[in-house]
């Protein structure tokens, strides 16, 4: 989809207006909150476990030449075909050829943000192929024809009053004329149509969520059992996923596998974990007769040599938006790219541009929550941190920002001066505020004042309240 | 083509500070590889079936554990009924299910499902006590398809298949083959989804109902 990153603070704006999107965001940051919160707990080695996901996936990074080479050994020795796309562009040029050579005509996909991230559908749609999203609720969106807003549940912003009048609107002429409003009966309608779509596909696209060096297998979760689907009816098979997803090996897999459900949604294990291995075997009744891979890289390459190498320990399971209270706010289409919340906030500057998306590192409070949750303990903080570094360094930025932060840097740098200044200031407004406690208006905080009063200050710096305080108990 | 790999791999490499992998690397990695590193595992000292049917009915699938092969027939006829299913089993052509007698009023077909059958029934390579995982493994005989077509999915499996932890699952589905089958798949629980109002609902496109029979003598 097109970046539309810049344009966060009006888009954030109109997401708290948004009447459907409220209870939808509170829902989610009460229920998969509480769900991973109780999974944790119910799992003694689930620290211990953080750590050791946090060094598989630092030793896979570190190794990852030599992975990718054994991983495409494998996939080869299996009788699948490996394929290598730099940019968004490689990948779907290579998706359209491996579509065109086959004949194909329908295509079926399993949900993965690495299609979403190189415009999959867009590229196949453009080709003249039809193509069907088989995860219910990347099938909505695509009826409805929106991104996704969160990276675990697509369509959480979607209220079943839409989804009803969405299936009646476009199943109607395929014999569902009766608008339904039972969300068990609406699950029913979507297995009924979405069956059609995968006993008559071609081809059929997933993503990974773990590729194995060791074995060149391909690993995906999930609970409806539509990847497995999409992986085991069409006669072609393609697997796409980016480069930073190859671990050594299925037991290195599994201890990521017990992170990535209860940090989703509090699972142990989703319904469906699949091992797939290159295509069908002569003998096997069923299973794809082609099997490939395309391997994205998109920048990916470029942030493991930098500050953001970190990053790439991300396994997907949205955590760190879960838990984020500006997520919570204002949900994941104002962030306007298919990464929403804090790992978004870190990935959209990069692979869109930090000059197309320069609110996305600033629309964070810092409270850190999101790396407490992080299974493979990935610093956003410190990362969207990087980010305003960046900016400062490239001349990004309003100009009267920038003015700013250079006065608070000059009195920052200067121990003395600043505290005398900021015990000056605390004074004058202290004497000022007594009356009303609060400041209605102030000169240059207007952005502030315009939406809150500013509490006024009790008149004291904080570190002369301590060095008090200090005395006082007398330690 | 080719000259997208070699860019990507030179540009890796780049990133993780080498031209190329020395032979002392290649055979630590490599050692890495083979050793089957036992990393650390989840443990619990409950009761080892006990444990299981919990984790499995805490995912909505039910069980229903038999003391010898000859009730196993009885048990999935007992499921049939109580869920008002049609008399009518898509049976895997797998040898494990051979010795079975069905009762006369189920229609049985031995082959692979196709969409529209209503049960399968299939047999597990393991069972997974720290998850209430069923590891089923692509074979002609046990074919993908049965696991994800039918309605309904019924999973015979003996207690001394019962293992530990994931690890052990994945070894057993090598174990009864050669090599590495097409498809290993660990199932927990029937097909669901909350991508309606983060509310769950059962059957999204996989079977509605998972049935396990858990035969605790040989």
């Amino acid at each position: 989809m097109e970046p539309l990153s810049h344009d966060f603070k009006a888009r954030s704006r109109r997401a708290l207006e948004d009447p459907v999107l409220r209870p939808a965001l509170d829902n989610l940051s009460l229920g998969f909150v509480e769900a991973r919160r109780r999974s944790a707990e119910a799992l003694p080695e689930f620290e211990a476990l953080r750590d050791l996901g946090k060094e598989i996936c630092d030793h896979a990074l570190a190794n990852l030449d030599f992975y990718l080479r054994r991983y495409e050994e494998r996939v080869t020795a299996s009788g699948g075909q490996v394929h290598w796309a730099s940019t968004p562009a490689d990948a779907c040029r290579i998706a359209t050829d491996i579509c065109r050579q086959a004949n194909a005509r329908k295509i079926i996909r399993g949900k993965s943000m690495i299609g979403e991230e190189v415009g999959l559908v867009e590229a196949l749609e453009d080709a003249g192929f039809e193509t069907v999203e088989t995860d219910l609720g990347e099938y909505i969106l695509q009826l409805a024809k929106e991104p996704p807003s969160h990276i675990v549940t697509p369509a959480i912003h979607k209220s079943k009053d839409e989804i009803s009048d969405l299936f009646l609107q476009h199943h109607a002429a395929r014999g569902h004329t009766e608008r339904q409003t039972d969300r068990s009966a609406l699950v029913q309608e979507a297995r009924q149509i979405l069956r059609q779509a995968f006993v008559s596909a071609d081809v059929g696209i997933t993503g990974a969520n773990f590729l194995i060096a060791d074995t060149g297998s391909n690993v995906i979760v999930t609970n409806e059992g539509n990847g497995d689907l999409t992986c085991t009816l069409p006669r072609v098979h393609i697997v796409t996923a980016a480069i930073d997803k190859v671990v050594p090996s299925v037991e290195d897999a599994m201890v990521l596998l017990r992170l990535l459900g209860r940090s989703a949604t509090g699972q142990e294990i989703t319904a469906y974990t699949t091992f797939t291995t290159g295509p069908k075997r002569a003998e096997d009744d069923d299973g794809p007769q082609e099997y490939h891979v395309i391997l994205v890289d998109n920048g990916r390459s470029a942030m493991l040599g930098n500050e953001f190498r970190d990053m790439l320990r991300c396994i997907r399971c949205g955590a760190c938006m879960n838990h984020c209270p500006v997520y919570g706010s204002v949900g994941g289409h104002a962030y306007g790219w298919i990464y929403p919340g804090p790992m978004g906030s870190v990935l959209t500057p990069i692979m869109v541009g930090l000059d197309k998306a320069g609110d996305l590192p600033n629309a964070c409070t810092l409270n850190g929550r999101c790396h407490e949750v992080c299974p493979v303990r990935i610093p956003l903080p410190k990362l969207l941190r990087a980010h305003r570094v960046r900016q400062h360094e490239q001349r990004l930025g309003s100009g009267t920002f920038r003015f700013a932060l250079g006065i608070w840097a000059f009195f920052a740098s200067r121990p003395r001066i600043y505290h005398w200044a900021t015990r000056i200031v605390m004074a004058l407004l202290g004497a000022l505020g007594r009356r009303k406690g609060v400041f209605r208006r102030m000169p240059l905080a207007g952005g502030w004042t315009r939406v809150r009063d500013l509490p006024a200050p009790q008149g004291k710096t904080f570190q002369a309240a301590w060095r008090e305080k200090q005395r006082e108990t007398g330690r | 083509m080719t000259e997208a790999r070699d860019e990507i791999l030179r540009r890796v490499a780049t990133a993780v500070g080498r031209d190329q992998i020395d032979a002392e690397t290649e055979a630590r990695l490599t050692q890495r590889l083979h050793r089957l590193a036992r990393q650390l595992r989840p443990q619990w000292d409950d009761d080892t079936v006990e444990r299981f049917v919990a984790k499995l009915n805490a995912a909505a699938a039910s069980v229903a554990v038999v003391e010898s092969a000859a009730q196993v027939a009885a048990a999935v006829h007992a499921f049939l009924r109580q869920n008002d299913i049609p008399l009518s089993l898509t049976v895997a052509p797998d040898a494990r299910l051979d010795s079975y007698r069905w009762p006369d009023d189920i229609e049985v077909s031995r082959r692979n499902a196709i969409a529209d059958d209503v049960t399968s029934v299939t047999a597990a390579e393991a069972g997974v006590v720290e998850t209430g995982s069923l590891v089923l493994r692509s074979s002609p005989t046990s074919p993908t398809g049965m696991n994800f077509l039918p309605e309904n999915h019924v999973v015979i499996l003996r207690r001394e298949q019962l293992v530990q932890n994931l690890e052990d699952g994945w070894t057993c589905a090598l174990e009864s083959g050669n090599s590495i089958p097409r498809t290993v798949n660990f199932i927990s629980g029937p097909s669901k989804t909350a991508d309606i109002e983060q509310t769950i609902e059962y059957g999204a496109h996989g079977p509605r109902r998972l049935h396990v029979v858990l035969l605790a003598q040989a």
